[in-house]
């Protein structure tokens, strides 16, 4: 019997273990990544002004410098990416912005995106109860959560309605955390803007997946899509 | 592996080495895993514990909450002074807050506190009101005692009650673990605020979470009900932009009054959503899917696209009073305007799309319920003496006159001033009759739009 092979195979079994234990740890440190100041798509203020002219400067279409990062800014960051060999993710962190010769910054500039979160929270949140709906299923959806803000009933800030505990299934199973298309961002700043096509409803359930049996006892008022929209 | 002469297997040393090598191996495996399911078991215990502690302290400071309520309510009864009062009622409105965001916490361990929650916003808001009827030298008045000695009782039940969950967990029952005995107590204190067992006045004030049902009149609805079918005509106008398809009806619609909902297939193959008024046949709303492009109008050019569309559609001395554009989609506020006073009651929100100049969305609520002739009181004061107040620093950049919406279905003239302070832009109303200032509003939101002149 060769030695060579049984100090492979030792090697081999070592590793394993290895292997293992560095899984272990691993898996039993796992902690969120570390929270940093990033642009993003639904980003605003006037850090995402600097990006957009600095962008429209190079060459890159940002479209009107107007403040918000939107569908064609995310264009434009993946382009600049792209061209400077960077990760393509379209999302502006510390290498892309000392790329971009900018520096970000964080915490001050909160209060002033108050109401972009609130647009960017309502967007994930329609995204994640009602993508694959028609287009005013979606609007209808914002417009409950908003409902729910005004109604006493409920949580008085849009990010207290939406993640008040049962209230969406969304948030339940993580689907909250899903990146919201164009459509859902759309649906949001209507909803945002006064179109209400549910008449005031504060409650909205797919009878196929409907989990909780109280809501069949409200009144309905209207059907859209797969959703039934109630009081 | 080798075998002898009768075959059984025979271990070269090396073998056995390599079987001791893995013995250690799969034996140290075997510990370590062990210990990281013991470890992850305990870590889990600490979480359990972790959000235990979370709960209790919600539940105890939700306790000192309540307490600070009532305690401010029963000292209210017996305090005439006004800026006592005041303070007495700003307490309240902190401890309001405080018990509804522990409120909130608590929900999270699967309790249904939403009754507690109405009870909080309420007394919150009332106490807002109050105080800031107060300020505005208005005082309050025996109703005004009378709600407050009630709603003293209301707190002080609700207090007690919620008292017995401390007894309850000093027993030693968990909130976490613990909700087959603790729900009562949640249940009752919700039973007895909806059933009227518990003393809950009616609070209506002019307030967001006044109880006063609301009994506006839709005023802008007159003609007769029209019916839902044969409405094609009149449908293909509203949507004059677009070559309509198919027009199907989806059955009557209840805005506070009766509508008529259809979904429009358009030639294109999207789908419009419109809803237009039994009454009369007024538009209440529509919207229409779209793709969102590269804008190539100007807002002015969107703003004017808009006003057209409105003339058509038979409004009068409708102006755009406020735009915002995202991507192509451009918002204009459109407003009824009469002797240069912008009336923001009636207002139509119009949606355009800046990348083809078709209308794409329509949103006529607030003008259907508020629009009426009205009679507009002429002001006390001149827009000079706005223009020389003192609006600690503010760069004035334009000043009209402007009727605006107050708490409880109210409206008063002002003078709508606008400027910039620093980076930011600020609306000031300023009462036209008093000259008080009436509403601040800053625009905090980088969706900045543009006041149109």
């Amino acid at each position: 019997m060769d030695k060579k092979l049984i100090a492979k195979r030792s090697v081999a079994a070592l590793l394993v273990l290895l292997t293992v234990i560095v899984g272990i740890i691993a898996f039993s440190t796992i902690s969120p990544a570390e929270e940093t100041a990033v642009l993003k798509m639904g980003s605003s203020g006037s850090q995402v002004r600097t990006l957009q002219t600095k962008l429209n400067r190079w060459g890159y279409d940002c479209g009107t410098v107007d403040g918000i990062f939107g569908s064609k800014t995310l264009a434009a960051v993946k382009q600049f990416q792209k061209n400077n060999g960077l990760t393509v993710d379209g999302i502006v962190g510390a290498k892309t912005a000392a790329a971009l010769g900018m520096t970000l910054t964080s915490g001050s500039s909160s209060n002033s995106s108050y109401n972009s979160s609130d647009v960017y929270l309502l967007a994930k949140c329609i995204y994640a109860e009602s993508r694959g709906e028609p287009y005013l299923g979606q609007v209808a959806v914002g417009a409950v959560v908003l409902n729910r803000v005004k109604s006493s009933s409920f949580p008085n800030s849009i990010s207290g309605v939406i993640y008040q505990p049962y209230a969406f299934t969304a948030v339940i199973d993580g689907q909250i955390n899903l990146e919201p298309n164009e459509t859902a961002y759309s649906a949001a700043r209507d909803a945002m803007n006064g179109w209400d096509p549910t008449n005031g409803c504060l409650y909205y359930y797919n009878p196929a997946t409907a989990t909780s049996s109280w809501i069949w006892s409200r009144t309905v008022k209207l059907t859209i899509g797969k959703h039934r929209f109630a009081v | 592996m080798l075998r002898d002469a009768s075959g059984n297997m025979v271990l070269t040393k090396g073998w056995k080495i390599f079987h001791i090598v893995t013995a250690i191996v799969l034996l140290t495996a075997i510990i370590l895993l062990s210990v990281f399911l013991g470890l992850s078991k305990s870590s889990e215990s600490a979480w359990m514990e972790m959000s235990e502690n979370n709960f209790e302290s919600a539940y105890y400071t939700l306790s000192d909450s309540l307490l600070n309520i009532e305690n401010n309510l029963s000292k209210l009864r017996v305090t005439r002074s006004d800026s006592l009062s005041g303070e007495m009622l700003i307490e309240i409105a902190m401890n309001s807050q405080t018990a509804e965001a522990n409120l909130a916490i608590l929900a999270y361990s699967g309790y249904d506190m939403s009754a507690l929650v109405k009870y909080c916003n309420q007394v919150g808001d009332y106490s807002k009101y109050l105080c800031s009827k107060i300020t505005s030298g208005e005082g309050l008045n025996d109703e005004d005692y009378d709600t407050i000695g009630k709603l003293y009782e209301t707190t002080y039940t609700v207090s007690k009650k919620l008292g017995e969950v401390k007894d309850s967990l000093m027993a030693g029952n968990k909130i976490l673990t613990g909700m087959n005995e603790l729900n009562q107590y949640f249940t009752d204190i919700a039973d007895g605020l909806t059933d009227g067992s518990i003393v809950y006045p009616s609070l209506i004030y002019d307030g967001a979470f006044s109880d006063s049902l609301d009994e506006s009149q839709p005023k802008a609805l007159t003609g007769e009900d029209i019916d839902s079918s044969g409405q094609e005509s009149r449908i293909r106008k509203i949507l004059c932009d677009y070559e309509v398809e198919s027009i199907t009806y989806k059955g009557e619609g209840d805005n506070g009054f009766a509508t008529y909902i259809y979904d429009v297939t358009l030639k294109d193959g999207s789908t419009v959503y419109l809803q237009i008024a039994k009454k009369g046949g007024s538009i209440v709303m529509w919207d229409k899917e779209f793709d969102s492009q590269e804008p190539k109008l100007t807002v002015a050019e969107g703003v004017e696209l808009a006003s057209q569309y409105m003339y058509k559609q038979g409004y009068k001395n409708m102006k755009g009073v406020y735009a915002c554009v995202t991507d192509s989609v451009l918002y204009v506020n459109m407003c009824y305007v009469i002797d240069d006073t912008v009336i923001y009651p009636d207002m139509i929100k119009i949606k355009v799309n800046l990348d083809d100049g078709k209308i794409i969305g329509f949103e006529g609520l607030n003008y259907i319920y508020n629009h009426t002739e009205r009679t507009l009181d002429k002001p006390q004061i001149t827009e000079g003496e706005v223009r020389n107040m003192d609006f600690g620093g503010l760069n004035i950049e334009s000043v009209r006159l402007a009727l605006i919406p107050v708490e409880g279905g109210k409206e008063r003239l002002t003078y709508e001033v606008f400027g910039r302070l620093d980076e930011y832009a600020y609306y000031v109303y300023i009462d036209a009759a008093t000259g008080n200032a009436v509403k601040v509003l800053q625009v905090i939101d980088s969706d900045e739009g543009e006041l149109l002149m």
